[in-house]
C-alpha cells in the first residue's frame, strides 16, 4: 500500500520532468528563409573535410560525413545554381567558390542518461570570387541538444545530436552567406 | 519520513536537478567599444582593444575555472571597423604572439603540448580538459568579415608559465581590407 502511494506521487512528477526536458532539448531557434542570391556557386567539399571525425575519450563524432550530406541541400536554396566539387581547382565556372573548414567541435559529457548534453560545431566559411579574391570570411555555429542516453539509447541519441547539430550549422550557414553584404551587392550587380 | 521514501524523493530530485545544473549558463563577458579599453591599437580603419583576465575570481565567474592555475591566460579582444565605407576581414587563425613565453619545465609540459599556430592555445588539442574546453570554445573570438561600424569580440587563450608571474605579452592582430586586400598588423603589449 505504501509503495503504491509512493509511486502515485513519484511517477507523475518524473513524467512532467521528462516532458520538460524533452521539449527543452529539441527547442531550436526559428530562422527566416533568406532571399536567394542571383549567383552561381561551387561548394568545395574536400575528402579531408568530409572525413573529419572529432574524437574525445571513447566518443567519435563523424561531423564531416554528416555535414557533407547536409550542406549541399541547404545551400542550393540560396543560389541560382550550386555545384559540389571535391577540389577548389574544379570550380572554375562558378561566380563564387565556397570553402568550409571545421574550426572547432566540442561536446559535453553527462553522467546521467536523462541529462541533456550539447554538441557545438564551429565552421569557418571562406567565399571567393572567380579571381580568388576573398569576399567573405565568417564563422557559423551549429548547436544540438539531446539526452545522453542509457546503454540502449546512447547510440541513437549520438546519431541524432550529430544530425541536429550539422543541420543547424547548415541552416545557419545558408542564412549567413545569403545575407553577406558583399555577396548581396554582387548578386544585385548587372550581368556583364 | 521513512528511509525508503526519503531515498525515492532524493533520486527523483537528482533526476530533475541534474540537467538544470548541467545547462547552467555562464555569463558573457561584457563588451565595450574597442576604443574604451586601456590597451588598444588603431590602424587602417580598425581599432583593437584588449583586456587580460588575470584575476582568478573573474576567470571563475566567466569560465567556471581558475585557468591561470592550468597555465592559461584568457585575453578578451574587441576588434572594431571604424571605416565608414570599407569592410575588413579578421582571420582568427592569423592572430599570434610575437615572442611566446618560455614553457620549459615539467609543470608546463601539459600546456606546452597544446600550442597552436602563433603560439596561442589550440583548443583542439585540449582533449583532457573537456569541461573548460567547451566553455572556452564558445567564448573564443571567431573569424569574421566586419562591415563598417561593426565589431567582433571574444577571447584568445595565451599559454603562461604556471606558478610564476606572467611575462609581458606581445599580441599581434592582423586585419585585411576587403577592397584593398592589404593586411595590417596591430601590435598590443600588456
Amino acid at each position: 500500500m505504501h509503495a503504491l502511494r509512493s509511486s502515485v506521487v513519484l511517477f507523475p512528477l518524473l513524467a512532467v520532468a521528462m516532458l520538460g526536458l524533452s521539449s527543452s532539448a529539441r527547442a531550436q531557434d526559428q530562422t527566416i528563409a533568406p532571399k536567394p542570391l542571383n549567383l552561381t556557386a561551387s561548394l568545395v567539399l574536400t575528402p579531408e573535410f568530409c572525413a573529419t571525425v572529432d574524437k574525445k575519450h571513447n566518443e567519435k563524432f563523424a561531423v564531416g560525413k554528416t555535414a557533407c550530406a547536409q550542406l549541399e541541400p541547404a545551400l542550393s536554396k540560396i543560389f541560382a545554381k550550386l555545384t559540389s566539387v571535391d577540389d577548389a581547382s574544379k570550380a572554375a565556372d562558378a561566380q563564387l567558390v565556397l570553402e568550409p573548414r571545421f574550426s572547432e567541435v566540442g561536446g559535453t559529457e553527462k553522467a546521467f542518461a536523462f541529462s541533456t548534453r550539447e554538441l557545438v560545431i564551429l565552421v569557418e566559411w571562406t567565399v571567393r570570387d572567380r579571381e580568388g579574391k576573398v569576399l567573405m570570411l565568417d564563422t557559423v555555429q551549429g548547436t544540438g541538444k539531446r539526452h545522453m542516453g542509457n546503454a540502449f539509447t546512447y547510440k541513437n541519441n549520438l546519431k541524432h545530436i550529430l544530425e541536429d547539430t550539422t543541420s543547424d550549422m547548415a541552416e545557419q550557414s545558408a542564412q549567413k552567406i545569403a545575407t553577406a553584404p558583399a555577396l548581396v551587392k554582387l548578386s544585385a550587380a548587372p550581368v556583364k | 519520513m521513512r528511509p525508503k521514501r526519503l531515498s525515492q524523493v532524493c533520486a527523483c530530485l537528482i533526476l530533475i536537478l541534474a540537467p538544470a545544473f548541467a545547462s547552467r549558463q555562464l555569463p558573457d563577458y561584457p563588451t565595450r567599444p574597442a576604443g574604451d579599453y586601456s590597451i588598444k591599437a588603431a590602424q587602417a580603419g580598425a581599432i583593437v582593444g584588449i583586456e587580460s583576465l588575470d584575476d582568478s575570481d573573474l576567470q571563475k565567474k566567466y569560465f567556471n575555472s581558475h585557468l591561470t592555475e592550468k597555465g592559461i591566460l584568457p585575453v578578451f579582444i574587441v576588434i572594431q571597423n571604424t571605416s565608414s565605407s570599407d569592410s575588413i576581414i579578421f582571420d582568427k587563425s592569423a592572430i599570434g604572439l610575437a615572442d611566446p613565453a618560455d614553457l620549459s619545465g615539467k609543470q608546463n609540459r601539459s600546456i606546452a603540448s597544446k600550442l597552436g599556430s602563433g603560439g596561442l592555445l589550440d583548443l583542439g588539442q585540449m582533449r583532457d580538459i573537456t569541461d573548460e574546453r567547451e566553455v572556452m570554445m564558445k567564448k573564443q573570438i571567431r573569424s569574421k568579415t566586419l562591415a563598417p561600424g561593426s565589431l567582433v569580440s571574444g577571447f584568445v587563450y595565451v599559454p603562461v608559465p604556471r606558478s610564476q608571474q606572467r611575462p609581458k605579452i606581445h599580441l599581434q592582430v592582423p586585419i585585411t581590407g576587403l577592397q584593398t586586400g592589404e593586411t595590417t598588423v596591430l601590435n598590443l603589449d600588456f
